[in-house]
């Protein structure tokens, strides 16, 4: 009895001794150093470029280094959190002074709401012409640019030349159109090999998977937003093909049995494991695979073409993007530190890190020695396209194609019913959000004229 | 006579051992069950993610611990210590301040008490997700989010109203006898209060500590929505992170998830008996 | 009450008592709680140059409109309706075996209530692998011929509800174990001796002695247990599902407030999805607190 109490007074006296101990160390954790401007970075990008932390936090040391009065915390964020996290820092009013965003509408609907600033503002006429068009499609706003090109993600699939041989498909010809890409899902399955490796559970693919072949029956970028302000409807035909293609292709056993059971990054494992014959992804993770698999061994495919409009054949190359938010601390530092992102040294080491490739010109494709890539960036200077999900509003992809293309997986959806619960949302989204709305118009209406038409 | 006795005495024996045998065999099967994720977990943990892939439910020899040196490599030890200053404070002051009341509501008179005592036991049933918006929009706006104290304040409310009512249940079984002859002695309230609390009720009071914190330690959702700041994540949140960086990699979140676990498993086994005896004084009113 | 006996009477420090835990209490419960109902009546501002509106009962209007929503709410009431009976009904035959303090029924009481401290963001993650299509569960289910019942737990929207009741029911077993058995350790054991002199066999011992005997505690049991399927279990969905899916077949109440807080940023939608949250648990404690009362006048 007696030891019994003194255990427990010893282990409350331990408990108090801690509290106090950590005492000064209650409060925001955050420390104050005279004459020195610390700079917040909350980004992310490591799981799908893997290499890029490393090359990151190289970065930080030399920049610490070039300007001995910066201090940089650079924070790498899981994928649920970068963005929940930015918006309830918005809400706090405590946000970090350089922003991740996923590329385009993610960070130019902040814009639209007059939380993220131009970095254009900070930059020369000169240093912002280095930065490759491309990039600038998707965050430039009435002139201003928000979004400061990260790296690319060019957009393609990989297949196994030994599961092709061994099902009689021709190792040097992927399939192109939508019927040879179905013929060849038919002889893989025949070899008990799953064509399109994929994961589901955590809804990612939706977007993605809209992105490859939703603009296929489109003839300009404007087709994208016509549906989101009322002029057409997601039950035209032609809005409706990503719905019935995903459809025909899960019927005919195109993908892996347990797509909702397992993660998106756990679906690409299945074509590591060469359980899956193909399976699309990043640029990055691409040229990985090529590196551990052998070139001899993985090719890399456009998405088959399935759609007749004027954007049928033509490759995605979206850009994640950093942002500069508008109650950012130290504005002018944050845009020294993105200029620094973009000096040679930087650019090669990121590339040799991680194979993720800047958007500038100082990037020089003499360093590129993977087949996949050479033929990635020969079909986005050729025949670019624009990346669907990176163009419409966030919510509608949160809402309705990530959970919709969940179930269309599961065979719970049918295209039809997907595509009508695409229509009524966006009429309630038009709505709620009459800002954007506008927004949209505005942006709408300045590429058109930028195309010409 | 005698040989039906026989009888019934070999149906009854054979009867008790089915019985026996019976329950011993639900009990395994239950037991197997609860087991049986641990079991993963555990082995996985000291696995190569090759072998994991290919033989999924075999234990590794001899084990790897790979996996367990890329979680300290990280900032595992940064969670776990923002974990032990969150859970401590907030445990160690609501238990406090519901010993203060739970004296008043079982010892002091005064009007409307077992009201007062309804309505807090009433806001147990009040989950995270409620208070959460309001209290982060105020947060922000004083700047008390990414901010310890913040944090702590939010956990003390949300176990004051279980910590009140387990203790208020304790402190009703003293008998009066014992105040009574306190106050005789000439006792001020505060110093029967030190008796009743710090000697009569040290059982309760860990079993309050323990079970609190147990709560907070596993605590998600506050945790996550108060403390993004990396300096400042627990060891849940900071979990998620975790899994994101070693996405497909198995074994190696299995070995971070086995060292989250350990400090509770390890307070649940050495505190195991108080911690029952508590639980069940607590809610022997039922 | 026996307030004039009391031995302290006359003393008005309670004062001095009951302000610091009621301070802190009253600025996370009912400040929030107000604040919540307040909220739920606007349409907050979403850019710099909008204003909070008075929009009355409009945010409930929308949200009985919103499929998710009844989903959400759907899901709530349907553990609430599965996942307590069968808590209590396997707790009662737990605690009946180790009441009877068979060879080593202390180790089992031990690995029973084990679940119960683990934390829900591990068992969740360690169980979301256990029951992938292809992870160990469904290995070993069909390596024993037992293919049928390897099912995609957590891929196929119509179980993957029913799975994740399998891991609260996994995890909250402990508790109502301990809870009966401390019960039936204070119950006199005169009367079960007597019974088994009658010739109870064990069987009958447990329908007629047993359970009535546990009244009190299985309906405490199972007013803890319809509170935590309707507010607490947000932890279990969001890190086995992540987005509540496929499609919105594990959507909850708690994840609903939860996305539309903090995700959607849909402030309007979220405090009012809070209110009725409110509203039903309270709903439910009313009712419970109503039959208690009717049933102590039977019991007189």
């Amino acid at each position: 009895m007696i030891m019994k109490k003194l255990i427990c007074i010893c282990t409350t006296i331990l408990i108090f001794v801690l509290m106090s101990i950590s005492l000064p160390l209650y409060g925001s954790g955050k420390g104050k150093e005279e004459g020195i401007t610390t700079l917040t970075i909350w980004w992310w990008g490591e799981t799908e470029a893997q290499g890029l932390e490393p090359w990151m936090n190289e970065t930080v040391q030399l920049f610490e280094k070039e300007n001995p009065n910066i201090k940089v915390e650079a924070v790498l964020q899981s994928i649920e959190q970068v963005f929940a996290g930015f918006q309830a820092a918005v809400e706090a009013q405590e946000v970090p002074d350089i922003q991740f965003f996923f590329g385009g509408i993610w960070c130019l609907e902040q814009a639209f709401l007059g939380n993220v600033q131009p970095f254009s503002k900070y930059f020369t006429k000169d240093e912002l012409d280095h930065l490759l068009p491309m990039a600038r499609l998707y965050t430039t706003y009435k002139g201003d640019i928000y979004g400061f090109p990260f790296y690319i993600v060019g957009m393609a699939g990989v297949y196994n030349k030994d599961l092709f041989k061994k099902a009689g498909l021709d190792p040097n010809k992927p399939p192109k159109t939508w019927q040879e890409w179905m013929t060849a899902c038919k002889k893989l399955r025949g070899i008990g090999v799953t064509p399109y490796g994929i994961g589901d559970k955590d809804q990612y693919s939706g977007g993605e998977s809209m992105s490859y072949w939703g603009t296929q029956m489109y003839d300009s970028i404007l087709d994208i937003w016509k549906p989101v302000l009322g002029m057409e409807k997601y039950t035209d035909p032609k809005h409706m093909f990503y719905w019935i293609k995903l459809e025909e292709m899960v019927k005919a056993g195109v993908y892996n049995d347990d797509v909702s059971s397992i993660d998106h990054y756990q679906g690409h494992e299945l074509f590591v494991r060469e359980l899956a014959a193909t399976t699309w992804t990043t640029q990055p993770e691409l040229v990985r695979w090529e590196q551990q698999m052998g070139p001899d061994h993985v090719g890399v495919m456009q998405f088959p073409v399935a759609g007749t409009g004027k954007l049928a054949d033509t490759v995605g190359g979206p850009v994640q993007v950093l942002g500069i938010p508008t109650l950012a601390k130290h504005p002018e530092e944050a845009a020294l530190f993105l200029k620094f992102l973009h000096r040679k040294d930087r650019v090669k080491a990121m590339y040799e890190s991680a194979y993720a490739i800047a958007p500038t010109d100082v990037f020089d494709p003499a360093w590129i020695k993977s087949d996949v890539d050479k033929k990635i960036l020969e079909w986005i200077r050729t025949k670019p396209g624009p990346w669907y999900q990176y163009l419409y509003p966030t919510q509608f992809e949160a809402e309705i194609v990530s959970p919709n293309t969940s179930l269309v997986f599961t065979g719970t959806l049918t295209a039809q019913e997907a595509a009508q619960r695409c229509q009524d949302f966006m009429v309630k989204w038009r709505n709620d959000n009459p800002t954007l709305v506008q927004a949209f118009k505005d942006w709408m209406e300045s590429v058109k004229m930028e195309l010409g038409q | 006579m005698y040989k039906k006795k026989g009888i019934t005495y070999i149906i009854d024996k054979i009867r008790n051992l089915l019985g026996r045998g019976l329950k011993h065999f639900i009990l395994i099967m239950i037991c197997i069950s609860i087991l049986f994720p641990i079991y993963f977990m555990v082995i996985t943990a000291f696995k190569t993610h090759d072998h994991y892939l290919n033989k999924i439910w075999s234990p590794a020899w001899p084990p790897v611990f790979s996996g367990f040196t890329k979680a300290f490599k990280g900032q595992f030890i940064t969670w776990i210590t923002n974990s032990i200053i969150i859970t401590s404070g907030s445990v160690l002051l609501a238990t406090f301040l519901a010993s203060l009341l739970a004296f008043a509501l079982a010892k002091l008179p005064f009007k409307g008490k077992e009201g007062l005592l309804g309505s807090i036991v009433s806001l147990m049933v009040v989950p995270p997700a409620v208070i959460i918006i309001p209290i982060f929009v105020l947060w922000s706006k004083i700047g008390l989010v990414n901010n310890r104290f913040g944090a702590i304040i939010v956990y003390t409310g949300m176990i004051l109203p279980f910590s009140v009512y387990l203790l208020t249940n304790f402190f009703k079984t003293v008998p009066d006898e014992i105040i009574e002859s306190a106050v005789i002695d000439g006792c001020t309230t505060f110093q029967i209060f030190r008796i009743i609390v710090l000697r009569l009720s040290i059982p309760a009071l860990f079993t309050n500590v323990i079970v609190n914190t147990i709560w907070v330690w596993n605590e998600l959702f506050i945790a996550m929505i108060l403390l993004q700041s990396n300096k400042l994540k627990t060891l849940m949140v900071g979990l998620a992170v975790f899994k994101t960086h070693y996405n497909v990699n198995i074994p190696v979140i299995m070995a971070g998830l086995l060292i989250s676990i350990l400090p509770m498993v390890v307070l649940y086994l050495s505190g195991q008996n108080v911690l029952i005896k508590g639980l069940i004084t607590g809610y022997k009113k039922g | 009450m026996r307030l004039r006996k009391s031995p302290l009477y006359g003393k008005s420090e309670y004062l001095w008592y009951i302000t610091p835990g009621l301070i802190v209490m009253v600025l996370v419960f009912v400040y929030s709680i107000i604040r919540v109902i307040q909220l739920s009546f606007i349409r907050v501002a979403k850019t710099v140059t909008e204003v909070d509106t008075f929009v009355g009962l409009t945010n409930y209007k929308l949200l009985f409109s919103e499929q998710p929503f009844i989903d959400a709410l759907k899901h709530n009431v349907t553990m609430l309706l599965i996942v307590p009976p069968i808590l209590v009904l396997l707790s009662i035959i737990i605690s009946a075996i180790l009441y009877d303090e068979i060879k080593g029924w202390k180790i089992y009481r031990s690995l029973v209530f084990l679940p119960y401290v683990l934390a829900i963001p591990v068992v969740g993650v360690v169980f979301t692998y256990i029951f992938m299509k292809y992870g160990i569960l469904n290995t070993i289910l069909t390596s024993i011929n037992l293919d049928f019942l390897a099912l995609d737990w957590l891929g196929n929207p119509k179980i993957a509800l029913y799975s994740i009741m399998i891991v609260i029911i996994w995890k909250e077993l402990g508790f109502g174990v301990i809870l009966f058995l401390a019960r039936l350790s204070s119950i006199d054991i005169e009367i079960f001796e007597a019974a088994r002199i009658d010739g109870a066999g064990w069987w009958k011992l447990l329908r007629y002695i047993t359970i009535p005997q546990l009244r009190g505690i299985i309906e405490f049991y199972v007013v803890i247990e319809a509170i935590t399927m309707l507010s607490w279990v947000f932890n279990y969905v969001f890190v086995m599902t992540a987005w509540g899916g496929p499609g919105t077949s594990t959507y909850i109440l708690e994840f609903y407030i939860w996305l539309n807080a903090f995700r959607y940023n849909r402030m309007g939608y979220a405090t009012a999805s809070a209110v009725i949250l409110l509203v039903v648990t309270s709903a439910l404690i009313f009712l419970w607190l109503r039959l208690r009362k009717r049933m102590d006048y039977e019991y007189v």
